[in-house]
C-alpha cells in the first residue's frame, strides 16, 4: 500500500505530468506522422507480397533466386533512393525536370524524413516490378546493376514531373494538372516499361515459344498457394500505398481505402469475365493478377473518384490484365508474371480513368487530354531510356544467364543453395 | 572482339610469367570459365587462378596489362595458343582415360534414358537441334569437340553408345545441348521432368554432369 502511494505521488510530480500539453498543430503532425510510419509499413509488406508471387510463380529451381532479387530491391533501394533518388525527385525543383536538393537526407525535420520513409517504400516498389517479369534467366548481379539504374535516374527523374517540388518548385506534368495520386503511373507504369525492355533484351525463356509454331508452352509456377498468399499480402498492403498517399491522417483516408477494396474486388470478376467470355479456363494467376491490376488502377484516381466508378475502373482494368497477358504471348515477350499487363497496361488504363472519371467533373476532355501526355511521357521516358540500360549491361556484364544455369536453376548457380533440397537431390548435393 | 583474339590476349600476358606446366591449365581455365564472358569479369579469372604464387603477386600488373592488350593493337599479340592448348588436352588424356571411361558410361546412361522416352520423330529433330547448336556457337566455344559431336550424331541415329573419350565439361555442354533442344522440342516442364528422371536412373554418379 505504502509503495503504491509513492508511486502515485511520482507519478503526479513527474516532469512529463507537468509538461505543457501539445499544441493542435503538435497533435496534428503526431496524428499524421503515426499514420505515414504505419502506411509505410503496410507499403514495406508488399515487398513479401511480391516476392511470395513472384517466387510462386516461377520454377522451384529458380524459387530462392527469386526472393533474393525481392529481398535486395528493397535493400538497394532504400539505400540509393536516400542517396540520390529522393533528391532527384522531391528536391527544389525549379526547371520541373529535376529535383536538385535534399540529397542523403540528414539535416532535415520530423516530417521530411517520414516523408522519406513513406516515398522510399514506393521506390522499392517500382523496381520489385522488373524483377517479376524477368525471372528464371536473369543473371543476379546484372539485374542488381539495373535496378541501381532505375532507382537513382528513371523513377526519380518521372516523379519529379509528377510529384515534385516539395521544396519549391513544382513538376511540368503537374503543372498541365496531371492526376496521379498513389502512382498508377509514376510508380507502376514506370516499373512495367522499365520490365518491358528488360524481357525485350533478355528474350524468352528456353523452349518457353515453339519456334517454328509460335505456339505458347506453359510453364507454370511451382507453388500456386504462395501466389494466392503474395496477392492478399499485396492487396493489404495497398491500403497503406493508396491510404498513406493522403499524407495526413484525415477522414478521407476511409472512402480511398474502400475505392481500393471495390477495386480489387471488381479487378478480379473482371479477370473471371474475361476469361468466361473468351472461353478460358479461370486461372487462379488470372485471378489474383486481376485484382492486383483492379489495385493498380484505381491508384491513380482513388481520391477524386466515387465508388461505382472506382468499382467500374478495376473491372476493366481485371479485363484489361488478362487480355494484355495474352497479347504480350501472342507477341512472343515471356513475362512470368505478367507484371507488364498489370502494372503496365492496367496502370495506363487508371490513369486514363482519374481524368475521364473525376467526381463532379466527369469527362472533362481537357483533363483527358493531360493525363493521355502523362501516360505517353511515362512511356517515352522510361522505355527508351531502360531499354539502352539493360542493353548496355547486356553487353558488358552480360544480362542473361547461360542456358546451364537455366538448366541447373538459378538458386543453384547463382547463390549456390535451393529453396527445396529434397526436390533437387542429384543437383545440390557434392561429391 | 572475337574469343581468338580475346584467347592470344590472355595468353600474350600470362605466358611471360607463368612456365608451360602452369601455362596450359590456366588457358583451359580462361576458355571453359570466362572465354564467353565480358572483359569486366577478368577480375574473377585472376580470382580464380591467384593459387600460383607469381598471380597473387602480380594479379594487379596481370589485369592492367591484358586489359590495356584487349583494347590495344592485335599486331602486339602472340599468335592463338589453341592448336597448343589441343595438344596439351590430348597427351592428358590417358591419364584421365580411366575415369572418362566411367563418366562416359554414366553419360549414356542419361543419354539412353532421354532418348528411350522421345518418339522417334522428336529424337530426330533434338538431335538436328544439338548439331545446328554446336555448328552456331562454334565447336571451341562450346567446348565439344568434333569427334564427340560427330559420334553424338552416330549414337542418336542408330541407338548406340558413345565411344569418344570427353571430359566432364564437354559431357555437361552437350547435355546442356540437348536439354535446350529438349526445351525447345517438347516445352522447358517436359525437359526439365524427362533430365530429371535421367539423372535419378543414371544413379549418384550422374551428379557432376549437371552441376556446374
Amino acid at each position: 500500500m505504502k509503495s503504491t502511494v509513492w508511486l502515485l505521488f511520482g507519478i503526479a510530480f513527474s516532469p512529463m505530468t507537468w509538461a505543457a500539453p501539445p499544441s493542435v498543430s503538435e497533435w496534428v503532425l503526431s496524428m499524421n506522422t503515426v499514420w505515414l510510419v504505419m502506411a509505410s509499413a503496410l507499403v514495406f509488406f508488399m515487398q513479401a507480397g511480391f516476392a511470395l508471387l513472384e517466387s510462386g510463380m516461377s520454377r522451384s529451381k529458380n524459387a530462392v533466386n527469386v526472393m533474393m532479387k525481392n529481398y535486395m530491391d528493397v535493400c538497394l533501394g532504400s539505400l540509393l533512393f536516400w542517396l540520390v533518388g529522393y533528391g532527384l525527385m522531391f528536391g527544389e525543383n525549379l526547371t520541373g525536370f529535376m529535383g536538385t536538393s535534399h540529397f542523403a537526407l540528414s539535416d532535415a525535420s520530423d516530417w521530411d524524413f517520414t516523408l522519406l520513409l513513406f516515398q522510399t517504400m514506393f521506390a522499392a516498389t517500382a523496381i520489385t516490378i522488373c524483377s517479376g517479369a524477368m525471372a528464371e534467366r536473369t543473371r543476379y548481379d546484372a539485374y542488381l546493376l539495373a535496378a541501381a539504374g532505375i532507382i537513382v535516374l528513371i523513377y526519380p527523374l518521372f516523379g519529379s514531373w509528377v510529384w515534385g517540388g516539395l521544396y519549391g518548385g513544382s513538376g511540368w506534368l503537374a503543372d498541365l494538372g496531371f492526376i496521379d495520386f498513389a502512382g498508377s503511373t509514376v510508380v507502376h507504369s514506370i516499373g512495367a516499361w522499365c520490365a518491358l525492355a528488360g524481357i525485350m533484351v533478355l528474350g524468352p525463356r528456353s523452349g518457353r515459344f515453339d519456334k517454328r509454331s509460335g505456339e505458347v508452352r506453359a510453364i507454370p509456377g511451382h507453388n500456386l498457394s504462395l501466389v494466392a498468399l503474395g496477392g492478399f499480402i499485396l492487396w493489404l498492403g495497398w491500403f497503406g500505398f493508396n491510404g498513406g498517399s493522403t499524407l495526413a491522417a484525415g477522414s478521407d483516408i476511409g472512402k480511398i481505402v474502400l475505392n481500393t477494396q471495390l477495386a480489387a474486388a471488381a479487378g478480379a470478376c473482371g479477370a473471371l469475365l474475361f476469361s468466361r467470355l473468351t472461353r478460358q479456363p479461370v486461372l487462379l494467376t488470372a485471378t489474383v493478377n486481376g485484382s492486383l491490376a483492379g489495385l493498380v488502377g484505381i491508384t491513380a484516381g482513388c481520391a477524386v473518384m466515387a465508388p461505382e466508378l472506382a468499382a467500374f475502373t478495376g473491372l476493366i482494368a481485371g479485363a484489361i490484365a488478362v487480355a494484355g497477358a495474352r497479347l504480350l504471348e501472342r507477341w512472343q515477350l515471356d513475362d512470368v508474371v505478367g507484371a507488364i499487363p498489370v502494372h503496365g497496361f492496367a496502370g495506363a488504363w487508371g490513369t486514363l480513368a482519374a481524368g475521364m472519371f473525376v467526381h463532379g467533373d466527369l469527362f472533362n476532355p481537357t483533363q483527358i487530354m493531360v493525363q493521355l501526355a502523362g501516360i505517353g511521357a511515362a512511356f517515352l521516358w522510361a522505355f527508351p531510356l531502360s531499354l539502352l540500360l539493360f542493353f548496355a549491361i547486356d553487353r558488358t556484364l552480360g544480362l542473361r544467364a547461360s542456358t546451364q544455369h537455366e538448366q541447373q536453376g538459378l538458386d543453384f548457380t547463382e547463390h549456390d543453395e535451393v529453396g527445396y533440397p529434397e526436390f533437387h537431390r542429384h543437383s545440390i548435393i557434392r561429391e | 572482339m572475337s574469343e581468338a583474339r580475346n584467347r592470344r590476349a590472355v595468353y600474350t600476358v600470362m605466358s611471360e610469367y607463368l612456365p608451360e606446366l602452369q601455362l596450359w591449365p590456366v588457358m583451359w581455365l580462361w576458355q571453359r570459365e570466362f572465354a564467353d564472358r565480358s572483359p569486366f569479369e577478368l577480375n574473377a579469372f585472376f580470382t580464380a587462378c591467384s593459387h600460383f604464387p607469381v598471380v597473387k603477386q602480380h594479379r594487379a600488373s596481370l589485369y592492367r596489362q591484358l586489359i590495356a592488350l584487349l583494347m590495344d593493337d592485335a599486331a602486339k599479340l602472340k599468335p592463338d595458343p589453341w592448336p597448343a592448348m589441343q595438344r596439351y588436352q590430348q597427351a592428358l588424356q590417358p591419364a584421365t582415360e580411366a575415369r572418362d571411361d566411367a563418366e562416359l558410361a554414366v553419360f549414356n546412361e542419361i543419354l539412353a534414358s532421354l532418348f528411350y522416352d522421345l518418339r522417334s520423330d522428336t529424337a530426330v529433330t533434338v538431335t538436328h537441334y544439338v548439331m545446328e547448336q554446336a555448328g552456331r556457337r562454334r565447336l571451341s566455344r562450346t567446348l565439344i569437340s568434333p569427334a564427340l559431336m560427330e559420334d553424338f550424331a552416330r549414337c542418336a541415329k542408330n541407338g548406340e553408345r558413345l565411344t569418344t573419350a570427353a571430359d566432364t565439361h564437354q559431357l555437361r555442354a552437350l547435355l546442356n545441348l540437348i536439354y535446350i533442344g529438349l526445351c525447345e522440342c517438347l516445352g522447358p516442364v517436359v525437359a526439365d521432368r524427362m533430365l530429371n528422371q535421367a539423372v535419378e536412373r543414371a544413379g549418384p554418379q550422374a551428379r557432376p554432369l549437371v552441376t556446374g
